[in-house]
């Protein structure tokens, strides 16, 4: 799975902040704001990527367990999927 | 020729709205950093998305046209009205129907000396000593602007309410709002340079919501605050 192209994902103050660019914005208005860990993912899913890779970069970036980061990037993707947002 | 913004520019197939409009702007003898530039084309789909007449959809196209060529020199428009007082400009944003230009409106009637500086698109350009507001040819629908450039004191965020009030908004806050309120539908580059303005913006210019009635102590609350900050 991957984050659709077209988006351009910026640090404005301090808040992670999406949106949309291009073409991109004919067919999404509006805008993201992510937290720390779903800034982390969007960025990894900017390529191609399979869940358990997910959960191994997540695994060595912050102090979780296992079973909270599966937990937490099943429900981000789960978002993200919602929302059109992936391909 | 034209001159708005600190920017000199040449003005092609932008229609008879924005001639009469921008004629004060006119200069002569410069040499212009862009063209503003509508092609047949552009004006067409304009007509087309917002069933306007041919002179003004070439109208609002060109103002397009002009802010996308301010963000790539640094500056952006941001959807307000900006009243000017005491040689600072006050900007008051949100969405249409917010009563952004009702409140400006109330602030000529309050305080001698005041006026519209532009009632919907103001430019907002980067100075060393910070951000400056100008009057631009393109000022939503009244040709309410000057062709002058005041520092920027305060932004204000309107939303009505039946009590007056107003709180200043975290740098973070300030960005989330400002962002639905500028140049949309715009490149990669020109998105990467937008947001790097709205950035030194929030943490340059102090913003604030500004909840209201659609009445004179809301004016003189919002000068109050906002003139000292």
């Amino acid at each position: 799975m991957k984050i659709k192209e077209g988006f351009v994902l910026r640090q404005v103050a301090d808040a992670t902040i999406v949106v949309p660019a291009g073409k991109t914005s004919l067919d999404f208005n509006g805008m993201i704001t992510l937290n720390d860990t779903a800034a982390f993912l969007w960025k990894l899913l900017e390529e191609d990527r399979d869940e358990a890779s997910l959960v191994k970069a997540m695994l060595a970036e912050y102090d979780v367990d296992e079973d909270t980061a599966r937990a937490g990037i099943e429900r981000f993707v789960k978002k993200l999927s919602a929302e059109g947002l992936l391909v | 020729m034209y001159s708005a913004a600190g920017f000199v520019f040449d003005a092609e197939g932008c229609g008879d709205v924005f001639l009469d409009r921008a004629e004060k702007y006119r200069v002569t003898g410069r040499i212009p950093d862009f063209t503003v530039r509508v092609t047949d084309e552009e004006a067409a789909e304009c007509m087309l998305h917002t069933g306007l007449k041919d002179a003004e959809a070439r109208y609002l196209a060109s103002g397009t046209k002009f802010y996308f060529e301010l963000i790539k020199r640094g500056g952006m428009m941001l959807h307000s009205s900006a009243a000017a007082l005491d040689g600072r400009a006050y900007l008051f944003s949100g969405d249409s129907g917010a009563g952004k230009s009702t409140h400006t409106g109330l602030w000529l009637k309050c305080f001698e000396g005041a006026y519209i500086l532009n009632d919907d698109k103001p430019a907002l350009t980067r100075s060393e000593n910070g951000f400056l507001a100008s009057g631009t040819p393109w000022s939503g629908k009244y040709d309410l602007n000057r062709d002058e450039t005041l520092p920027v004191q305060a932004i204000a965020f309107i939303e009505q309410a039946g009590d007056n009030s107003i709180e200043r908004l975290s740098a973070k806050e300030a960005a989330v709002r400002i962002i639905p309120q500028t140049v949309r539908r715009i490149s990669r580059e020109r998105m990467t340079e937008l947001l790097e303005t709205v950035d030194r913006l929030v943490s340059t210019v102090p913003v604030f919501v500004l909840r209201c009635r659609p009445d004179e102590e809301a004016a003189r609350l919002a000068y109050s605050v906002m003139k000292t900050c």
